[in-house]
């Protein structure tokens, strides 16, 4: 499968009620240059989470470089299910650290957060209201010549087109959560709360295309049917049109769907391995 | 996606000639792929192996023949029951029981879908380390003893263990040795081939990762490690291995806010389950051959676990921690931190079993000869009906019992009767005295 070259297209937008309200668009999405893997994260967005911007931001970067690493790592091919289980608390630290030194930047640079006027009983509650102020979901893919690498906290929706043309869900749906809230990365044990899942290609042929992408995208639809439709609808255009022709449509269409249905931010992430003409 | 098989294909027994009709696929693993098959109406798991995956371990089949041929150790595996292979394709795998929905991973337990009392995840720790006991008294070791493999029923701590295909005699390095995370630390390292004293250090993670949800070597060196690799897993579970507790050594102790659980849980638990785990991930990692714990003291350190359970005023269950109490400290409980009031408790021999609102007494408890016997309860507590203060203990077994009150007046305690828990009350068993302390 040499032959089989993987490119990337992505976009993200601002939610139509967003543009009313004047928030900024709290998803966020990144990709790798040198790797075949890309993340998508989706900011809380609420007063409560008021720098999940910024906390979707993070995610993102964060996890295409732990991914990049983990791909160039030498691994035997038996060890990676073993060693990318740790990639889920790799992450968090990773992101945990990060967001604490954007805090302490906006806090130096005068720019407390608004109303985190309760004073916390100990450093703990403290640090963990800092991770709430950015928290954030996460979807994140990565494939190589010999496996693909599926990751996953909080909802949004990662699809998986196969050669057959149908579309697979490689991690659990709807993993059951309390009270309608999503799982975050701020959350307390955060880690323990991913899905992931690594699917080798001995057996079975890689994916043509792997979609990422949050929750506003398939809540602009009546059900998850036609967003499947959607999807098979994007690939047969790249198939046609080529990635940077759709790439460069790919905005307005989101600006569309938003409009038309959620009003909240979308973005999509999507990796594909077919003749880009 | 299932590649292998079709719904409705048949394949059949290699011993009993027996048609398997294929149902439903069930998942797919790195060795194969996983269906429920159907044959006389009864159902079963069937797993039919990638012809690549064969390719890399030859000695597969005669594995699971021996596996098939010796039997299973008890009925918690989901042993291997005959090998089964397609008509025209040369495809082979093996049929097995199948694993009802009910019984739950431990992965669930770590994301909390599944929220088993410490009564029930005891239980299921003491059937673990009683069908490895099993295992290895027939010669076998298991090699790839984790997480993914080990199933609960929440509701009530029993267990199975699955994917036994791996299984081998004890000494013989083949495909697998196992996941790195349990492992062994010498066999990490490759200095050893997998055997009973290797499982037992499995054996003994996996029961810190199920009472603490945590591993019992990731602490400050796993923090440490920014991106993870083969390197570093080799340091963390071969070379260097550090319990986190180790009372000498705190180079690997937990870190808040990203060891929590350990944190958290660790002190819940009595001095002497603490202390085996000590002696387990201290002497056991570098004496392998004396210093690991064997399935028998685990399985009487787990027993005394559950027998010293009590329930605080707020409903949160802790456990009575008598070496805690010698040294004059006071118990509060781990939910509330109010101090801990005891119900009556019965000393039997030199242990001592918490008389709570819901105890019950098997065979185990009052018959020298039968120990680890807890198939039927052989007595209970049980509130008097007319004064909800009164407590007494019911002779649920078909034997008389023998009471020496204070006074030391003997009286007979016959089948279905009940002794009032009174602090000084003395019971003969028969085999066995014990004690009322209130
Ligand atoms: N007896 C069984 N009853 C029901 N489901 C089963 C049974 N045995 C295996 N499965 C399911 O089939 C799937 C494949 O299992 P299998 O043991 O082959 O692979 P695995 O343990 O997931 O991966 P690996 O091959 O890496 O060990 C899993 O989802 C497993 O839960
Ligand atoms: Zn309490």
């Amino acid at each position: 499968m040499a032959d089989i070259q993987w490119r990337t297209i992505g976009a993200s937008v601002k939610g139509a009620l967003h543009h009313r309200n004047g928030k900024p668009n709290q998803d966020a999405w990144a990709h790798s240059d040198s790797f075949h893997c890309m993340a998508v994260a989706d900011g809380h967005g609420s007063a409560k989470h008021q720098r999940s911007d910024i906390g979707a931001r993070l995610a993102a970067e964060i996890t295409v470089k732990l991914l990049e690493e983990f791909a160039n790592q030498p691994f035997d091919i038996r060890l990676i299910k073993e060693v990318s289980s740790y990639l889920p608390g790799k992450i968090v630290q990773g992101w945990r650290e990060a967001v604490v030194r954007d805090h302490q930047k906006l806090e130096l640079s005068g720019d407390p957060p608004q109303n985190s006027g309760e004073a916390s009983d100990t450093a703990e509650q403290n640090q963990a209201a800092i991770y709430s102020l950015y928290g954030t979901t996460l979807l994140a893919a990565l494939v190589t010549e010999d496996y693909a690498l599926y990751l996953q906290i909080g909802d949004g929706n990662l699809l998986v087109l196969n050669d057959a043309g149908k579309i697979e869900t490689p991690l659990p749906q709807n993993a059951t959560f309390i009270a309608n809230e999503t799982n975050s990365l701020s959350q307390a044990n955060a880690a323990h709360h991913f899905e992931q899942k690594v699917v080798f290609f001995d057996y079975q042929p890689p994916p043509v295309l792997i979609s990422l992408s949050t929750d506003g995208y398939i809540n602009s639809y009546p059900s998850p049917v036609e967003f499947e439709t959607v999807i098979k609808d994007i690939k047969q255009l790249l198939f046609k049109q080529g990635g940077e022709k759709v790439q460069a449509m790919l905005p307005d269409w989101l600006d569309e769907t938003s409009q038309q249905g959620s009003g909240d931010d979308i973005t999509i992430a999507l990796l594909y391995c077919f003749p880009d003409s | 996606m299932s590649s292998l098989l079709k719904r409705g294909q048949i394949l059949h027994g290699s011993n009993t000639q027996t048609a398997y009709e294929i149902e439903t696929f069930l998942g797919a693993g790195t060795q194969g792929e996983v269906y429920q098959a159907k044959t006389n109406g009864q159902l079963v798991a069937l797993k039919c192996y990638f012809p690549q995956y064969i390719k890399t371990d030859p000695n597969c089949q005669q594995r699971l023949e021996k596996a098939i041929s010796k039997g299973n150790p008890d009925s918690n595996f989901l042993w291997p029951i005959e090998l089964v292979f397609t008509d025209k394709t040369p495809l082979f795998g093996y049929v097995m029981p199948l694993r009802a929905d009910h019984y739950k991973s431990i992965v669930d337990l770590m994301k909390r879908r599944i929220d088993p009392g410490f009564r029930e995840l005891i239980t299921a720790c003491l059937g673990l380390v009683e069908s490895f006991l099993h295992l290895h008294a027939k010669g076998f070791c298991y090699r790839d003893i984790n997480f993914n493999n080990i199933f609960l029923n929440p509701q009530t701590g029993d267990i199975l263990i699955c994917d036994n295909d791996n299984v081998d005699v004890n000494g013989v390095s083949g495909a697998i040795n196992g996941t790195p995370r349990f492992m062994a630390p010498e066999l990490v390292r490759g200095d050893a081939a997998p055997c009973t004293e290797s499982d037992l250090f499995s054996v003994s993670v996996l029961l810190f990762y199920m009472l603490m949800l945590h591993h019992p070597l990731e602490g400050k060196k796993e923090a440490d490690i920014r991106c993870f690799d083969q390197a570093a897993m080799n340091r963390l579970y071969g070379n260097e291995p550090v319990f986190i507790f180790d009372p000498r050594d705190n180079s690997n102790y937990p870190v808040k806010g990203l060891h929590d659980n350990a944190l958290t849980y660790w002190p819940l638990y009595p001095q002497f389950i603490r202390d085996l785990f000590i002696r387990a991930f201290t002497t056991g990692i570098n004496d392998v051959q004396h210093g690991r714990v064997r399935e028998n003291e685990w399985r009487n350190a787990l027993i005394r676990l559950r027998d010293s359970m009590v329930y605080c005023a707020c409903g949160a269950e802790n456990f009575y921690d008598s070496e805690q109490l010698k040294e004059g400290q006071q118990q509060v409980c781990w939910s509330c931190k109010q101090p801990l009031i005891y119900p009556p408790r019965l000393r039997i021999e030199n242990t001592i079993v918490m008389l709570n609102h819901d105890t019950r007494l098997y065979l185990h408890h009052i018959d020298k000869t039968r120990r680890f016997e807890f198939s039927q309860a052989a007595a209970q507590v049980t509130r008097h009906p007319q004064d909800p203060n009164r407590w007494g203990l019911q002779n649920l077994s078909d034997q008389s019992w023998t009471i020496t009150l204070t006074d030391n007046t003997v009286k007979t305690v016959e089948p279905q009767r009940t002794v009032n828990l009174n602090a000084g009350i003395r019971i003969n068993f028969g085999s066995v005295q014990a004690e009322i302390r209130v």
